[in-house]
């Protein structure tokens, strides 16, 4: 494929968020290219999921501007910018405990089917629905789990159903808030596989405090330290970095 | 498997409503008149239930809808002269604009807020019946004119002072809600509803304008509510402020508690209950009150998903 | 009579208006600031308190003053095992969960108003002052008890000031307040402080009822003015900030005084409740609280 000009599918300009005094993102210029995987790691406390948190609009940001896709969505709201393709799953499991996994991901199916037919929805709108959420949970191996209420599914299991609602939209853009938190060494390996496969048409943004996972998986890695960004380079340029050994890697 | 259960729940849901059309014949007069008002209180209750029972939200303050649909409905019978039909349109219109009017500043607020905001702009809704009572008759109410007893639609001469015509235009308003809302909940409206109670923030996040699924879902409870306002104005031939007290929202929550919230034949079996239990502790106030306060704690306490919320939840999967 | 002496007794009434009413309102602020429930059965609690008091100045011979002291004690005390045996039986077992203690109290409320109705009966009763006598100003006599309700008030509130800020019991309040779970690791009994605060949200309640009785007449149905007049305060004043609602129950009690002497009463609830459900939505810090952490 020949790219002309590497043109940023998001991008941020001196953003900034305070909680009270902390300060949790501090003037983070950043960009993301289409079809990356960019890791974001650094140690706890250091604004990570807040400022993806800004990205998707959970939280207002104080000042700066964030750009997706060309278009400024700064001040928008949370589900116009899920509607724009800006998929999030939550650092902590969000989910509906108290419906079938079937629903859960129905209604990530149907809010892709209501924008496909921006006219009049094709009558056939059933199927549809259905061979979405079909597909969605094959990939995330819960085909078998269908009809049992999410609540009552393994923890492991719930943070895939998590991600099957969020692919069920068919997101630009995919941030996984460590999704690897809690899960065992072959439940990872079975996720590396299924990120693999969904890469192929979206960019994700993959925090995590799992180094080797993230090092495996993304092509570039950014690291936060208190609020602020400290390195971004290619997974092995990260490893060499000696700031970041400094900051993070050396504890 | 879906198509199924689909199957059984309609057939369920129309069961009961042929049942009701055959009371008439079954029980002695004196039920008639009683099970009209519980099913107008049904369809009230029906209504709210739309906003408690699936997008979770706790109105304290339905009564004001209720009221809304009546006071809109007799008052120009009363001091226009307007045909029934055309007055109960006009209700329908009105109790629509007011539960947006009301949607779009209550829901601002969240969870406690919210049940307090609803309660205030309810009481003050009573305040202005009473205040207003030139108008309104007040506690003492109006009584509609003569007139009002009987009109003339498609042709045929519909008699309110005839206890079987009221029983099956109260019976034919119950069904065509129960229908409309059980259509609805099984529909993508009705996954956005459940979306919005289950889990608001992750809905959101997914693209859902979880403002707006809540106006509507305010708008559709508040006009279910205000019909039942006006249909019960209209058959009864009867408007006052009673019908705006607090005590009117509280018993459509006590119905739909009772019943089940969030299954669409619930409130109807709530209200049924309910009003049998009254009955049979003798009808005086006191003891409605009483054992209004009482369930209410009860059910609270040891049974919050109500008659059918538990068959669900124990044997009948596929009730809606 | 003149503007002067007119502005004077309207503040003399909005006053006694105003004390009464910041220990019902500080009772509901307390429990809402520290169980985070709102209790809907609160004005019952102050209506069960004028019922005893008036029962107990019945019941007692001798001096109105004896009877009077007597209900000071006793009907806090009676409410106060009420409220205690709700909150421990009831509202622990579905966990004070905001929404459904709302539906819980509304279910106390119709108990406990009916219970009266049927004890007590619907009449409306007088009950004795403790003592008669006249403060006599240049332009009208004044009701020396009306005046006592106003120091008895202040009072009460510096003891309640008092146990908040330097008790152990006020200690642990605090504690739960600002964290359930970090009261709990550290061997708080959060189950007891929750039931002992609703408790005494209740027996303020009590207190003001027992309070303004020999003003008022005692009635089963009293207890709805309280209530929403506690609701507006603890709005107006910021949910759960004390100094706040102290502040907002003096600035409405006084001005409700004043403004339904000059407008339909019905009018003006209609207003103010209005207006406090807007101050709900659009400010919901309140008016005089501090803005939240
Ligand atoms: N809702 C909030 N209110 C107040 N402070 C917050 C809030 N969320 C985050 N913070 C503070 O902002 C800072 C950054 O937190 P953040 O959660 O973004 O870090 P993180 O890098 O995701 O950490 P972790 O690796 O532990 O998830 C921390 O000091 C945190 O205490
Ligand atoms: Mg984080």
């Amino acid at each position: 494929m020949v790219a002309l000009v590497a043109v940023s599918l998001l991008s941020t300009r001196k953003l900034n968020r305070r909680f009270g005094g902390i300060v949790a993102v501090k003037d983070v210029d950043f960009s993301l290219e289409q079809g990356e995987i960019r890791g974001i790691i650094g140690p706890n406390g250091a604004g990570k999921t807040t400022f993806v948190n800004l990205l998707s609009g959970c939280f207002a940001s104080d000042s700066g501007q964030i750009v997706f896709q060309g278009v400024d969505i700064t001040g928008q709201p949370a589900w116009k910018r899920a509607r724009l393709g800006i998929a999030y799953t939550f650092q902590i499991t969000s989910i509906y405990p108290g419906l079938t996994v079937f629903e859960n991901v129905a209604i990530g199916a149907q809010v892709r089917i209501r924008q496909s037919s921006k006219s009049k929805a094709s009558p056939d709108e059933k199927p549809g629905l259905e061979e979405i959420v079909d597909n969605c949970l094959r990939l995330t191996g819960l085909d078998r789990s269908r009809t049992r209420l999410a609540a009552e599914l393994a923890y492991g299991h719930q943070r895939l159903l998590e991600i099957a609602v969020n692919l069920a939209v068919d997101p630009v853009l995919l941030i996984l808030d460590e999704p690897t938190q809690g899960l065992s060494v072959d439940e990872i390996e079975e996720f590396t596989g299924l990120l693999k496969c969904i890469r192929s048409n979206r960019t994700l943004i993959l925090i995590d405090h799992n180094l080797p996972f993230v090092m495996n998986l993304a092509d570039r890695v950014t690291v936060m330290d208190q609020g602020g960004i400290l390195a971004e380079n290619d997974p092995k340029g990260i490893q060499r970095d000696v700031r970041v050994k400094t900051a993070y890697l050396g504890e | 498997m879906m198509e199924n259960s689909g199957k059984r729940s309609l057939a369920l849901h129309i069961g009961v409503l042929a049942l009701l059309s055959l009371l008439p014949f079954i029980l002695p007069d004196y039920h008639h008149l009683t099970i009209t008002r519980i099913m107008i209180l049904a369809m009230f209750a029906l209504g709210y239930n739309v906003l408690f029972g699936y997008v979770g939200l706790l109105s304290l303050g339905h009564a004001m809808f209720f009221a809304c649909g009546l006071y809109a409905a007799g008052l120009p019978v009363y001091h226009l002269g307007w045909e029934v039909p055309l007055a109960f349109l006009f209700a329908v219109v009105i109790s629509a604009l007011a539960a947006a009017l009301i949607g779009a500043i209550a829901l601002r607020t969240q969870g406690v807020a919210f049940m307090i905001v609803t309660l205030m702009f309810s009481q003050v809704a009573y305040l202005a019946t009473l205040y207003f009572s030139n108008v309104t008759g007040g506690d003492e109410g109006l009584v509609l004119p003569e007139h009002a007893r009987r009109f003339e639609i498609l042709g045929m001469l519909v008699d309110l002072t005839s206890p079987q015509v009221r029983y099956y235009t109260a019976l034919g308003l119950l069904s065509a809600s129960a229908l409309i809302v059980y259509r609805w909940v099984n529909s993508g409206l009705g996954r956005e509803w459940v979306a919005v109670r289950e889990n608001e923030s992750r809905t959101g996040m997914l693209g859902y304008n979880t403002f707006l699924i809540k106006l509507k879902a305010m708008v559709i409870s508040g006009t279910l509510s205000g019909s039942a306002g006006a249909a019960y104005g209209l058959l009864f031939a009867y408007i006052g402020s009673t019908f705006a007290s607090i005590q009117y929202s509280i018993d459509a929550l006590l119905f739909t508690l009772l019943g089940g919230a969030g299954t669409v034949l619930g409130p109807i079996l709530g209200s049924f209950i309910m009003f049998y239990l009254i009955d049979f502790f003798s009808g005086h106030t006191t003891a409605y009150l009483l054992a209004t306060g009482v369930v209410l704690i009860l059910l609270i306490m040891y049974f919050p998903l109500g008659v059918l919320g538990t068959l669900r939840k124990r044997w009948l999967h596929w009730l809606p | 009579m003149d503007l002067g002496p007119f502005l004077l007794l309207a503040s003399l009434e909005g006053l006694v208006q105003a004390a009464v009413l910041s220990l019902s309102a500080l009772g509901l602020c307390l429990v809402f600031g520290v169980l985070r429930v709102v209790n809907v059965a609160h004005g019952e609690f102050h209506m069960v308190g004028a019922v005893i008091a008036w029962s107990v100045s019945h019941a007692l011979f001798g001096h109105p003053l004896f009877g009077f002291l007597v209900a000071l004690l006793a009907a806090p005390l009676f409410v106060g095992v009420i409220a205690f045996t709700a909150d421990r039986v009831i509202l622990r077992k579905i966990n004070h969960n905001p929404e459904a203690t709302i539906v819980a109290t509304i279910g106390m409320l119709y108990v406990i108003q009916q219970s009266v109705l049927i004890g007590f009966g619907p009449d409306a009763r007088a009950m004795e002052p403790p003592f008669y006598f006249h403060v006599n100003f240049p332009w009208f006599g004044y009701s020396g008890y009306k005046l006592s309700v106003i120091l008895m008030a202040v009072a009460l509130l510096l003891m309640v000031w008092h146990v908040i800020s330097r008790t152990r019991l006020g200690l642990l309040m605090r504690a739960t307040q600002l964290d359930r779970e970090m009261a709990q690791v550290f061997g708080i009994p959060v189950g007891w402080v929750y039931g002992l605060v609703f408790a005494a949200g209740a027996m303020l309640a009590a207190l003001g009822a027992v309070l303004i009785a020999p003003i008022r007449q005692v009635h089963y149905l009293m207890g709805l003015d309280p209530l929403l007049m506690s609701f507006i305060v603890v709005i107006i004043g910021g949910l759960g900030s004390i100094r706040g609602t102290l502040l907002a129950a003096l600035v409405i009690g006084m001005s409700d005084g004043i403004i339904s002497m000059l407008f339909s009463p019905t009018l003006a609830k209609m207003i103010s409740t209005l207006l406090v459900a807007l101050v709900l939505i659009f400010k919901p810090e309140g008016l005089f609280g501090q803005h939240k952490p």
